[in-house]
């Protein structure tokens, strides 16, 4: 699995990140390497964090779409269906990762082949949620009786799974978006410490002002949070 | 009689910089005289250079050498890791008056201020960049960020994006990243905004002061 175009665009801007010391796209790709072993037809894997509110996808490429295709039918199983079926969807495959439309062919190929099954895992740290893996699979049921394993996989609170909670694959979306959040986010992180500083207040507090001062104002919070860093530094 | 010093002012949004460059020119007192530290305040004191030191600072054609005085028409120097030949063309055009790099010795800079006050445009020997830190200080060093780490955790801790950060530190995207890693590791985050909330609460918000020496 791959890094989507917007992941990619997110990480170029503002990562890397690090997920308990190791870059974190890195280790997501090691990690969905490792559930695919387990769950063939995983094609599809996002966290969503909590700090920064962001999320990272990362989908089957073309290959590896073929690929999964070629297990499914040397292990049998759901090579009958696709035998009965005869559907074979053809990609215009480009050289550029970056393609948007490479991974369009695929999402509304994956979105008409169906997202058969996710599976949600929360993450914690100590008892606290500090983000969410999101799991897809082409084939109905592909985590049912694999859920524990693929949680030991991730290092996930299994007792918090659930299955087939997003099947429209809304965090495709999220991820996308991620370029844009992450700016925000990083521009009201600068902006509430520069006001808390200034104030003498703690930084949470200060973020709490730049929401309400927006909201009183009739202005966006990145246009009050523009206005703080220009007037305070 | 005897010569009179290079009366100098140094500049730099960094109050720790300033200091730490002004540390390291005192045993030369003799032969150039700190007198004025700024950090985004026009020097107003008559001077000779005005030693605008590029630590997280815009470069090249960006700098405002014009901006950086009051008054007085003083010899601007950049004083920086960045010996790019382009850089540096575009710095002197931009009316810089010198351009020294960082790594040389506290002698050296204090040559190569004396031979620009003198009205010689001094550039870089090589286009090698210098490696080490051991030129002045920087916010961080006491948690073992190099000065270039130092550096992009500033610029992290002003918003800018990483293409931005490659714009102004005049350096590649790798080189970013790989710095980036490297400091979220030693001041023990895993995010932007963790880096943000860590770098602010340690002084590396940008300083507004000017000291004034005799």
């Amino acid at each position: 699995m791959e890094p989507t175009p917007g992941t990619i665009r997110a990480d170029d801007a503002f990562g890397p990140f690090l997920l308990h010391g190791k870059d974190l796209l890195a280790r997501l790709q090691e990690l969905g390497g490792r559930v695919q072993l387990v769950v063939p037809a995983c094609t599809g894997l996002s966290v969503s964090l909590t700090d920064p509110v962001v999320t990272f996808t990362l989908a089957s490429t073309d290959t590896d779409v073929a690929l999964l295709d070629g297990v499914q039918y040397a292990a049998g199983g759901p090579c009958v269906h696709a035998v009965e079926v005869d559907e074979t969807v053809h990609f215009d495959v480009a050289e550029n990762v970056l393609d948007e439309g490479r991974w369009h062919h695929f999402a509304r190929a994956a979105a008409s082949r169906g997202v058969a099954s996710t599976l949600s895992l929360p993450m914690l740290d100590g008892t606290r949620v500090v983000g969410v893996f999101n799991l897809y699979a082409s084939t109905p049921d592909a985590f049912a009786t694999t859920a524990a394993e693929v949680s030991s996989i991730l290092g996930t609170w299994l007792e918090g799974a659930v299955l087939n909670a997003d099947l429209t694959w809304s965090t495709r979306e999220a991820a996308a978006r991620a370029e844009a959040t992450l700016g925000g986010a990083t521009r009201l992180a600068v902006a509430a410490t520069l006001l808390a500083g200034d104030l003498d207040i703690p930084v949470a507090a200060g973020s709490e002002r730049l929401l309400d001062a927006a909201l009183r104002a009739g202005v966006s919070l990145d246009e009050m949070v523009g206005c703080v860093i220009d007037l305070l530094t | 009689m005897s010569k009179q010093p290079v009366r100098v002012a140094i500049v730099n949004d960094y109050e720790i910089v300033v200091a730490g460059t002004a540390a390291v020119l005192a045993p030369f007192a003799e032969r150039v005289s700190v007198v004025e530290l700024d950090s985004r305040r026009p020097v107003v004191s008559d001077v000779d250079v005005v030693l605008y030191d590029s630590f997280g600072q815009v470069q090249g054609s960006d700098v405002d050498v014009d901006a950086l005085l009051a008054h007085g028409t003083a010899r601007v120097v950049i004083f920086s890791w960045n010996t790019d030949p382009d850089l540096v063309r575009r710095s002197i055009a931009a009316g810089a008056g010198g351009y020294v790099s960082k790594g040389v010795d506290a002698e050296q800079l204090v040559d190569a201020i004396e031979r620009i006050h003198a009205g010689e445009v001094v550039t870089p020997a090589g286009a090698g960049q210098p490696d080490g830190d051991a030129f002045g200080r920087w916010p961080g060093e006491e948690h073992g960020l190099s000065a270039r780490e130092s550096e992009v955790l500033g610029l992290i801790c002003q918003g800018l994006s990483n293409e931005e950060i490659t714009r102004r530190a005049w350096i590649g995207m790798n080189t970013v990243k790989t710095h980036i890693r490297n400091l979220y590791r030693k001041i023990g985050v895993e995010s932007r905004t963790q880096a943000v909330l860590w770098g602010t609460e340690q002084g590396f918000k940008p300083d507004r002061s000017r000291t004034l020496r005799p």
